[in-house]
């Protein structure tokens, strides 16, 4: 009995089911399934959901939830080849109720960084937890080499990157002062939907600092492998990067500049 | 940020010729939580020609310059310079891309029509682009089942079966309005030989340069509308019926739920005035009848028709609108390298993907293909991991073709990733065209265009020509 | 004024009304975040104890946000019907929270006496009262509107269905309109959040449930959800809508952060009600959500939630056909977990109906908030206690678009099966006219989206 398993009825090559007793039109319904991924057909006990629907709804909020609350494993970070600093943050409770303390760093950790990172880098990347702790194990190893060979082949020199902790988008206004470098890319985990939880952003400004405005930014968002891929994702920020540092401008003063 | 293009579709068919200029918007319809999806946004038809009578020289030679001049005097009537037109089709269809001189209408028409108009020909291209231009494969994403097309022209009748915007099958017949052609008064001028063994089967007698009998048109259009029926219903066909069949019969475990028109006959299918006489074939052919047949056989069995948004223009107005497919938005390409025509492809891998052979594999077949000019194709893994990409970079990078370029197109999501790494080789290609979300086979050919709104599009034919019969 | 108070022994001095109305506030993480919540909870109370003594003058002289610097101030400064509020300005606010709880105080009675109170005045009614107290008090105010069908109706529990898609794919929206209907959901409205906000959009989908709603005869309003400007430009170019939707805010710095003005939405409703499909009168669709200001730095110092008081003192001068806030779709910076979010529902439908407003209630949450689909069980379950109008229905809770949960297609029906609410009365019998309904409930037909389509004609009869 001990090794039967109940299927994972997650798995995304599984066929969508049709939960609805005697419809009027079932191929009907298998088509409509195909036009939206809505959960829709699901069908009802009583009035409510069929015992499968309500299951999988929080398989898929758990994991939601989970990506939010968990914490990157120290062995994680270093299997990366990063090492670790924090924001003021001391918790993830404070990560997500006080944006104003997940973008600043303390004396030490600026410190920390200042002694461990090339300085005046032509472009500073690193990675943040944001708001999907697995995202950063799911995308960074295809994201992280493909930006920084393809920044190199162009000849831009690249920073040494590193891992934040309790990282919000808004610590490259401090990162970019503390390192002097010329573009801030923060590749930062999305707030989870359903649909994923792994997704991360890459948030690109040119001279970041504190005073900048959010729309100082350039993004790239859903990363993942349910979405745009890493290795994708890793030649378009490549590319950005670049624009950015021709133009010396970045966000809605970049995208200005294509009219 | 959407963008417009201007595109043309010319229709040369078996009787009449067509030209239309629209105006397709290609833009992102993400939302803030969803990855950039560029597609074809609108399309709209901002001239249409008047439908001439294809010009002949004599019964079967195309009348070249008159055929350019009509091209012209559509462009002066639209008011559109040729330079502003970015895309298009011509489709030469019918009985009339089967007479010899279809190549020259082709290249004519290259010439005139603008700089990135693809030729094409072939019936069941002709079927597929009728039934997006009527609407059907539209339609058949908005119910279940699957959703047939028949565009009964003057030479032929072309069939597309969606089910759900995805073509199922085409084929064609045939079975047209100007297969037999008559004087005012019922003279017989004109029998395709094609008609022949349905008529010798049928008992069906209809000479050349004697009066037809009205009879005998109502039994030879009814067993033409009856062949359609059957197609409809499933049910099996006479020798002399599949005779018709053009290239290749209908595929059998295909069956329609519903279906529709298109074609100038089809003006007659959903018209209701009775034909009863030779006054009522005002084009001097039998197309009203036909129509007429087809209505009420398929009255009679049941067969749920559909209306269509375009009837005799359904073929213009997918050439025009709807020949043209989109890549992903994350593409490489060398610009000045476009546009390219009628690059054959070259399908790498038949089954199984090994990316550690992608060279092996498709150097036999790109030294068959003339200056190794081809596009490469394959799947590629959903998400492919960084070190698999450097993988198909080394293999691919030696592939050119003799002028230096490498073309290479994948259906998932990552040709900038690709593309930047095989620019990274030692001995990379002086110019690359890498495109991805493209679906192709061996046997197509692809005509790729100049980016628009930061994706590249494409043509992809899978019959260039038919085969003079 | 008194502004201090003595609690244990111990002094608490406020330096004004703001304050007091902040640090009475119930915990939102918003208010910490902005700094303006009480330390710890006696200083909570302490205000609120202040609060209560603090007369609706007090509270009318003290807006949140000055007169001469906000149109929203003078919106609602300016609309009060001076004659009742002479009759109450006496009166403290604790005296002006039992006399709502009072049996013989009925719904009208307070919408009549509301007329006469500023959004802060209910605001601080709304901070000395329990969770149960919202209940009881909001329960008693019945608020009626009229577009195409009536809306508000006391015994009635209606649904907005939004049938979202991530790329607004007609076929897509249409699938989820349809799987919702089955389920008796959309008789407040069809409404769509677009993910792309252009005019081509937003007519194509505004068309699309035009067709849908004279297809199958359904008795309902529909709108689509692009920003106010677009909706004025689709409908001009001759789509239909019923409604027309804008987010609004509780001052004018917010307000202009989300492109609006209070001139933009005179003319919005003047348009549609000359070019709308809606019959009207009331053609105005309003959302809102504590601590929108606060993002866009527009508080003035205030807390959420009596800013968020403020944005239905702006839409009651519209007069709506409804409003709903979206309570938990800010983040866990400003409602952290379920308590906050079930606490901020409470105050939003209270604030709203006692300002007249017919309200509904986006009860949702994002991922990152400490709350889950429970959460949402029992804030539904409390609102339709306290006589809210309606709440958003959507595939399982699933937004797929926005990517956030809300209410399921089940939810609503189980609460109407539950508390014997109806939907609303002509959308009812069309219910009954397709066989998904029948004494009080959904049959076994129901959740059956290929039902309609299978229909003769596509027509319900």
């Amino acid at each position: 009995m001990n090794d039967q398993w109940i299927g994972d009825l997650t798995d995304p090559s599984l066929p969508r089911e049709i939960g609805v007793s005697n419809p009027a039109d079932r191929a009907e319904l298998v088509r409509m399934q195909t036009v939206t991924p809505a959960r829709i057909c699901v069908g009802h006990a009583g009035p409510r959901y069929r015992t499968r629907t309500a299951l999988r709804f929080r398989a898929d909020q758990a994991a939601a939830a989970d990506a939010v609350f968990s914490e990157v494993s120290p062995e994680t970070v270093q299997a990366l080849g990063l090492f670790e600093v924090q924001t003021l943050c001391r918790n993830k409770y404070e990560m997500l109720t006080r944006p104003d303390l997940g973008r600043r760093f303390s004396e030490e950790a600026l410190q920390l960084l200042r002694e461990r990172c090339v300085h005046s880098p032509q472009v500073q990347l690193y990675v943040g937890d944001g708001l999907s702790a697995p995202s950063v194990a799911a995308n960074i190893p295809d994201l992280l080499p493909g930006i920084a060979d393809g920044l190199a082949h162009e000849g831009v020199s690249v920073g040494t990157p590193f891992f934040v902790r309790y990282c919000r988008v808004n610590t490259a206004r401090y990162i970019a002062p503390a390192l002097d470098s010329e573009v801030t890319c923060v590749l930062i985990g999305e707030r989870p939907g359903l649909l994923t939880a792994e997704s991360m952003s890459a948030y690109i400004a040119y001279r970041a600092h504190p005073e900048m405005e959010e729309s100082g930014y350039t993004v790239v968002s859903n990363i993942s492998r349910h979405s745009l891929p890493p290795v994708e994702a890793a030649a378009v920020i490549v590319e950005l990067i670049l624009k950015i540092l021709r133009e010396k401008k970045s966000g809605v003063a970049l995208n200005a500049s294509d009219l | 940020m959407a963008q417009s293009i201007l595109s043309i579709g010319i229709d040369i068919g078996t009787s009449t010729s067509q030209m239309i200029i629209s105006r397709l918007t290609i833009g992102d319809s993400s939302g803030m939580f969803s990855k950039a999806d560029v597609r074809v946004l609108r399309r709209e038809v901002l001239y249409a020609s008047p439908i001439r009578f294809t010009p002949l020289l004599d019964g079967s030679t195309i009348d070249l310059p008159a055929l350019k001049r009509f091209v012209d005097e559509c462009y002066r009537s639209a008011g559109v310079e040729r330079s502003e037109v970015a895309t298009g089709a011509a489709i030469i269809t019918g009985e009339a891309a089967r007479k010899q001189n279809a190549d020259g209408v082709l290249n004519a028409l290259s010439e005139c029509a603008g700089e990135f108009v693809v030729a094409t020909a072939g019936a069941d291209l002709e079927g597929v682009l009728a039934g997006m231009g009527a609407g059907a494969c539209a339609h058949s994403r908005e119910r279940a089942g699957r959703f047939l097309n028949l565009d009964i022209g003057g030479g032929t009748t072309n069939a597309a079966i969606f089910e759900n915007g995805a073509l199922l099958d085409s084929y064609a017949l045939d079975i047209g309005g100007r297969l037999v052609r008559l004087a005012a008064d019922g003279t017989v001028l004109y029998v395709s030989d094609r008609l022949k063994p349905l008529m010798a089967w049928r008992g069906i007698g209809l000479d050349p340069g004697r009066r037809a009998d009205w009879c005998e048109l109502v039994r030879l259009c009814e067993a033409m509308a009856e062949v359609l029926s059957k197609l409809c219903r499933g049910e099996a066909l006479e020798d002399a019926e599949s005779a018709l069949f053009i290239g290749h019969a209908a595929k059998a475990d295909c069956l329609p739920d519903r279906c529709s028109f298109s074609g100038g006959v089809s003006e007659y299918v959903y018209g209701n005035a009775p034909v009863a006489d030779f006054e009522q074939l005002v084009f001097g052919d039998i197309g009203p009848l036909l129509g007429q047949c087809i209505r009420e056989r398929f009255a009679q069995d049941g067969i749920a028709v559909q209306p269509t948004e375009e009837r005799i223009r359904a073929t213009v107005v997918g050439a025009g609108c709807h020949s043209l497919r989109l890549s992903g938005s994350t593409v490489i390409c060398d610009a000045e390298a476009l546009p390219l025509r009628n690059r054959p492809v070259v399908r790498v891998f038949p089954g199984e993907e090994d990316y550690s052979r992608l060279a092996e594999l498709a150097q036999p077949a790109l030294a068959r293909c003339e200056g190794r000019r081809a596009c490469l194709w394959f799947r590629g893994p959903v998400s492919p991991g960084y070190r698999q990409i450097l993988e198909m970079a080394r293999q691919l990078v030696a592939l050119a073709d003799e002028e230096g370029l490498l073309t290479v197109a994948v259906e998932n999501d990552f040709a900038k990733a690709l593309g930047m790494a095989i620019r990274r080789m030692d001995g990379a290609p002086r110019r690359l065209i890498c495109l991805d979300r493209i679906r192709l086979d061996m046997g197509d050919y692809i005509d790729i265009a100049r980016p628009v709104a930061g994706v590249v599009p494409v043509v992809i034919k899978t019959l260039v020509y038919e085969t003079p019969s | 004024m008194k502004l201090n108070v003595r609690l244990y022994g111990s002094g608490y001095r406020f330096s004004s009304v703001k304050e007091v109305l902040a640090k009475a506030n119930e915990p939102k993480s918003g208010d910490v975040l902005a700094g303006v919540a009480a330390e710890n909870d006696r200083e909570r109370v302490a205000a609120k104890i202040v609060l209560s003594e603090l007369t609706v003058h007090d509270l009318r002289e003290n807006p949140s946000v000055p007169y001469e610097q906000d149109s929203v101030t003078r919106i609602i400064q300016d609309d009060l019907d001076e004659a009742e509020y002479r009759r109450i300005e006496g009166m403290t606010i604790g005296e002006l929270r039992e006399w709502m709880l009072d049996e013989e105080t009925s719904g009208d009675d307070i919408l009549k006496a509301s007329r006469g109170m500023t959004s802060e005045v209910i605001a601080g009614v709304s901070k000395l009262m329990g969770n149960l107290d919202l209940v009881y008090a909001s329960r008693k105010i019945e608020v009626r509107s009229h577009c195409n069908t009536d809306f508000g109706l006391r015994g009635c529990f209606a649904s907005r269905l939004q049938p979202n898609h991530p790329t607004d794919e007609p076929a897509g929206v249409l699938a989820s309109t349809l799987e919702g209907l089955s389920y008796g959901i959309g008789d407040a409205l069809i409404g769509l959040n677009p993910a792309t906000d252009s005019v081509e959009n937003t007519a194509a989908i505004m068309n699309l449930f035009y067709e849908t709603r004279m297809r199958y005869e359904i008795p309902t309003q529909t709108c689509v959800l692009a920003h106010v400007t677009t909706q004025m430009k689709a409908v001009r170019a001759g789509a239909k809508a019923d409604l027309c939707f804008q987010s609004i805010a509780g001052s004018e710095k917010a307000l202009s952060a989300f492109g609006v003005s209070t001139g933009l939405l005179e003319e919005a409703q003047q348009m549609f009600r000359e070019m709308g499909s809606g019959e009207g009168p009331n053609v105005m669709y309003f959302e809102t959500g504590q601590a929108s200001e606060l993002s866009s730095d527009a508080h003035f110092g205030a807390d959420q939630q009596t800013m968020e008081s403020r944005c239905y003192g702006l839409a009651r001068h519209y007069k709506p056909f409804l409003l709903n806030s979206v309570v938990g779709f800010m983040g866990p910076e400003y409602l952290y977990d379920g308590r906050q979010l079930i606490r901020a529902g409470l105050e939003d439908n209270f604030c709203a109906r006692v300002h007249g407003v017919p309200m509904g209630c986006d009860v949702c949450y994002t991922n990152h908030m400490k709350a889950d689909q429970n959460d949402v069980d029992s804030l539904t379950l409390l609102l339709a206690n306290a006589g809210c109008n309606y709440v958003m229905g959507l595939p399982c809770g699933d937004d797929v678009m926005l990517m956030y949960q809300s209410d399921g297609f089940h939810d609503i029906a189980c609460v109407r099966e539950l508390l014997g609410l109806r939907p609303l009365p002509e959308f009812e019998a069309w219910m009954e006219r397709a066989g998904i309904w029948e004494n009080g409930r959904l049959t076994r037909r129901a959740g059956d989206a290929s039902l309609l389509m299978t229909m003769n004609g596509g027509a319900v009869r």
